[in-house]
């Protein structure tokens, strides 16, 4: 995929490490150009989370990051996000990053109501004075849908449903009209339907503002619904990165074709999925993590970790068997067992 | 495979690197080695007595029931210490819990011999006799007549002697008993008490909660000074009764605190599961919640310890704790009454008061932080 | 078709009716008290020995306090429900207790539900001492074999939880379920909070389980597509009602606007994200979905339909359905 404009979030070799030296984020790539919808799916200790906490720079203590390049370019001006001290990665946050968490409580606070929380962070980003700050927190409620933005701006925080909170959490997190918004499984806490709502928030908001989306998610549906790249990732690494559509419809990594698998529910007489349990990092196997779990291990697997190789335009993969022709899986070959 | 993290140990591993709590714990296990050791520092009677064809022990001859138990908890204490830093906590545990059994065993049959001090002059002059004394030959009821009230560093006497010609050291150091004794009962009494009342209270809710909180505020507006002075005036209390007094008015805090944890957790997932197991809400209650709410307790016991050692020292500084009973607080007040000669008195038993007090406030405050669950795993 | 699971099997296992749990919702000072919230508005439901029930709607349909009404984990307002024939709400709270042993509860969260302190053994073991299934030697036999049932090495009896992943946690509550040998288990989002490429573990070994030991499942859970795969009969539930109830094999897309939307959102990702329905607007009377079907009428508005059967075995509470 190549950029016709500087890519707006550029990251090579990423590594995120514990104090005693285990890698839970173990060298990843990401670009993401300037009004680009990149999604980062993976399970449990996948590291995806980790990844966009040390992009906003809020991982938590004792957390390592290493990287070969960093960086946030906004035309001119280019921000190294590894060597900026914290005063100017704190600056970003809201102004160029935004962010939006999986639990809207925890970004509310539950004693303001929504309007005042949102006038806050537009006051504070923008030179407004009460009363066009007040019209502005009706203008932005309406845009991420909220049919009554006058009643809404007057509730606290918990007298909104979850789908409502949501979206005024998206809202908040644009208060600074930032050219990046990292959403963190926005929708998991939210019903199948609601999440369609949010989604489309997040769709629209994209149309009008060009913003770029970073969405970070365990369901491979929702990652690939309003994405154009997705990047899945498996226990530190990324295992298969491509367009989201074609990498739903025809996944080729083996751990890819077992979520793929695993969410059709019912085949026959039981329930797809994939044997095993995700590792922790300190279990990671030798070479290939997947290895353990994978039902076209060969013996070269456990060599070494296998580097991404492009199979397709734009589509690549971590797995030698199947880039180099070896392996050819369409299907989940074999039944689970407990 | 990672190392089995549990509350306890992981509280422990903090604890240890906490400096307050050092020092504090540090004090503590002085105090307990003064008294466990307060016959063989100060007593009247030599510690060996070796003869050409016998030796033996006067010390042990007149040791107590109480001399047995304090030598006893030391001796546990040190078992506990010693194998758990060896690594083995089980077996530490378990090791301890004997020597008190053992201790328990003997002190109940121990049988003191009374020892008259006279005879120790003519034994010493016989030919062939050794006598090995404890580095103070006074012991803390011993009455000096040629030193009365005299300052340190008088032969003999190196803290000096009190109004009635009693070793200041020999004093101080069964002083140490009591401070220990009246802090551990009475806190621990009024902990148990607050433990049950405030389970109670916190898991059945509704009427009940009501009844018992209504208590808790009751007793906690009394003044817990008056109400042991006005007591211990109208009759001269014994030890027990001053530990049970404290014990008894100083449950509320520990009361309030396990029934908001108790409200607390009882909510959690974990609760109802063993409700839909079918499981008794009694045993759910002990079995599952009140473990969870230790920590807070535990802190809340070892500043209510502090604040025990506190009470019962006013109280012996007033006059009204038990007559012969050695203790810091009465010191203090014989230092007082003497006046200008008594300075050596109120300043060593006020400085053991304070430093006591500290020590167990210190070791509260580092388990707070030990306990203190910051982004970690624990409820 | 093995595929197509239906619900006659035997005799009633739980038999629920007229189920009603409201919710006082609590009022601020000076305010006028708010009007009761309605969870579970009239709910009948039978769940047969050696078949799955399963009740499928979102967070607010009030499945979850139907389920712990039903196991009189929380006391209902009204209704009856007896298991195997015994009315289990005249129960006093010692009677009961044993009855628990009978219906038991698997719980959506792995890491909540199980105590962090105590060990597998302990947390397997004291259904088993609670209700005197076995001398004190014997319990940990019969420990271990509860996880050997479900997959887990009985060495694992002396680590606590934290030492297991969530889908082995969920299978030591299994196990925990399953050591008193209960003919009704209930699961609560057994699959949730677990990753999606270990979901198939639990749920095959629910299935199995239900294969060999006859259980009876009930079922509550938000993911229709599993609810389907696992269920031979399935529940939709929407606002405290029962909607539409069919034979899983059947259901197809379904007859009541609320599973049609449920179907079109479950299969998210290939293709365009589809339009959202409006937001809800809560009705006192009439349909309580109106406010965002595409097919209401003037009578969807006033009047509220009951359950009526568009099909043999098939029902639906609309005015519209059966849906073109």
């Amino acid at each position: 995929m190549t950029p016709s404009r500087a890519a707006l979030l550029q990251i090579r070799g990423l590594r995120v490490v514990t104090p005693d030296g285990r890698r839970l984020v173990d060298g990843v790539d990401l670009t993401v150009s300037p009004g680009a919808a990149v999604a980062l799916a993976g399970e449990s200790g996948s590291g995806k989370s980790l990844l966009a906490q040390a992009v906003l720079g809020v991982l938590p203590k004792g957390l390592q990051v290493h990287a070969d390049r960093m960086r946030l370019q906004q035309g001119e001006s280019v921000v190294d996000l590894l060597q900026a001290p914290p005063s100017q990665r704190r600056s970003l946050l809201g102004r160029q990053l935004g962010m939006v968490w999986q639990d809207p409580l925890l970004a509310l606070t539950p004693v303001l109501t929504v309007g005042a929380q949102l006038e806050e962070a537009l006051r504070h980003h923008h030179d407004l004075d009460k009363s066009a700050a007040r019209a502005e927190v009706s203008r932005r409620l309406e845009q991420v849908g909220l049919q009554d933005p006058r009643g809404a701006a007057r509730a606290l925080p918990h007298e909104l449903s979850g789908g409502m909170r949501q979206r005024v959490t998206v809202a908040l997190a644009l208060a600074g009209d930032p050219v990046l918004l990292v959403a963190d499984e926005p929708t998991t806490a939210l019903d199948a339907t609601t999440q369609l709502h949010v989604l489309r928030v997040l769709e629209a908001e994209r149309d009008r503002r060009g913003l770029a989306l970073l969405l970070i998610s365990h369901d491979l549906g929702i990652a690939a619904a309003c994405t154009d790249e997705i990047h899945v990732m498996y226990s530190g690494r990324v295992v298969e990165s491509g367009p989201s559509q074609e990498v739903l419809s025809t996944p080729k990594h083996p751990y890819t074709l077992g979520l793929v698998y695993a969410r059709k529910g019912r085949v026959g007489r039981r329930f797809g999925g994939v044997a095993g349990k995700v590792p922790s990092p300190s279990d990671r196997p030798t070479g290939c993590a997947f290895r353990v779990r994978c039902p076209f291990e060969v013996a070269a697997c456990a060599d070494e970790s296998p580097d991404l190789v492009a199979i397709a335009d734009g589509h690549r993969i971590a797995c030698p068997p199947v880039s180099e022709g070896r392996v050819s899986p369409t299907t989940w070959p074999r039944e689970v067992s407990s | 495979m990672t190392r089995q993290s549990g509350f306890w140990s992981d509280s422990l591993a903090r604890l240890r690197r906490g400096r307050g709590a050092c020092v504090g714990v540090v004090w503590v296990g002085l105090l307990l080695a003064c008294a466990g050791l307060a016959p063989w520092v100060a007593n009247e009677h030599p510690l060996r007595v070796a003869q050409a064809d016998t030796t033996w022990w006067p010390v042990l001859e007149a040791y107590t029931s109480q001399d047995v138990g304090w030598t006893g908890a030391l001796l546990a204490c040190l078992t506990w210490v010693g194998l758990a830093r060896l690594g083995r906590a089980r077996a530490a545990r378990t090791a301890a819990l004997v020597v008190l059994g053992v201790t328990a065993v003997i002190a109940s049959r121990v049988d003191p011999v009374n020892l008259a001090p006279n005879d120790w002059s003519e034994l010493a002059e016989r030919g062939g006799t050794r006598l090995t004394w404890a580095p103070i030959r006074y012991g803390p009821q011993e009455i000096d007549k040629d030193a009365m009230l005299v300052g340190p560093g008088v032969s003999g006497h190196p803290l000096g002697t009190d109004a009635n010609g009693r070793d200041v050291t020999a004093r101080l150091l069964h002083g140490a008993r009591t401070s220990l004794l009246v802090g551990l009962v009475a806190a621990g009494t009024a902990t148990l008490l607050g433990l049950v009342i405030g389970a109670l209270a916190g898991w059945y809710r509704g009427r009940v909660d009501a009844l018992l909180s209504w208590g808790v505020q009751v007793v906690a507006c009394f003044p817990t000074i008056v109400l042991v002075i006005t007591v211990c005036a109208f009759a001269r209390p014994s030890l027990v009764l001053v530990m049970l007094l404290i014990g008894l008015t100083g449950w509320t805090e520990t009361a309030r605190l396990v029934r908001g944890e108790v409200m607390r957790l009882r909510e959690l997932a974990f609760v109802e599961s063993a409700r839909a197991l079918g499981t008794p809400g009694i045993r759910i209650l002990v079995r599952h919640v009140l473990p969870h709410a230790m920590g807070p307790v535990t802190v809340q016991a070892a500043l209510g310890v502090a604040g025990a050692v506190m009470l019962e020292s006013a109280l012996a500084f007033l006059g009204l704790g038990p007559a012969d009973t050695p203790s810091w607080g009465r010191m203090l007040q014989e230092g007082r009454d003497a006046q200008g000669s008594g300075g050596h008195l109120v300043l060593l038993s006020g400085l053991l008061v304070f430093f006591t007090i500290c020590a167990w406030n210190m070791v509260g405050e580092a388990l707070r932080e030990a306990t203190d669950p910051q982004g970690e795993d624990v409820l | 078709m093995t595929s197509m699971r239906t619900m006659e099997g035997d005799a009633p296992l739980l038999e629920a009716r007229g189920v009603v749990k409201r919710f006082q919702p609590r009022s601020r000072w000076f305010a006028k008290r708010p009007d009761p919230v309605v969870a579970v508005a009239g709910v009948d439901l039978v769940v047969n020995a050696g078949r799955t029930l399963g009740v499928v709607g979102e967070s607010g349909s009030g499945k979850t306090t139907l389920l712990r009404s039903c196991l009189r984990l929380i006391e209902p307002d009204a209704g009856t429900v007896s298991l195997d024939g015994q009315d289990l709400m005249g129960l006093n709270a010692h009677a009961l207790r044993q009855v628990r042993r009978r219906m038991q509860l698997v719980f959506q969260d792995p890491w909540a539900s199980l105590n962090p302190r105590l060990t597998v053994r302990e947390l397997v073991g004291e259904g088993i001492t609670v209700h005197g299934l076995a001398p004190a030697s014997e319990v940990d036999d019969r420990v271990a074999s509860a996880l050997g049932r479900v997959g887990l090495d009985p060495d694992v009896m002396t680590r606590r939880p934290h030492a297991f992943s969530g889908g082995e946690r969920q299978r030591v509550a299994i196990a925990r379920a399953l050591a008193v040998e209960p003919a009704l288990l209930a699961c609560d989002e057994p699959t949730s909070a677990l990753d999606v490429s270990v979901r198939a573990q639990v749920l095959n070994l629910l299935l199995e389980l239900q294969a060999d030991a006859g259980l009876g499942l009930l079922l509550v859970s938000h993911d229709l597509p599993m609810v389907l795969g696992m269920s031979h009969r399935v529940h939709v539930m929407y606002a405290g009602r029962i909607v539409e109830s069919a034979p899983s094999g059947l259901l197809g897309d379904g007859d009541h606007p609320y599973t049609r939307e449920l179907a079109a959102s479950s299969v998210l990702g290939v293709g365009p994200v589809p339009d959202p329905a409006p937001t809800s607007l809560a009705s006192p009377t009439g349909c309580a979905f109106h406010g965002r079907c595409p097919f209401a009428e003037d009578r969807c508005r006033t009047e509220r339909p009951e359950l009526r059967e568009v099909r043999p075995g098939h029902r639906v509470a609309c005015h519209v359905a059966p849906l073109p």
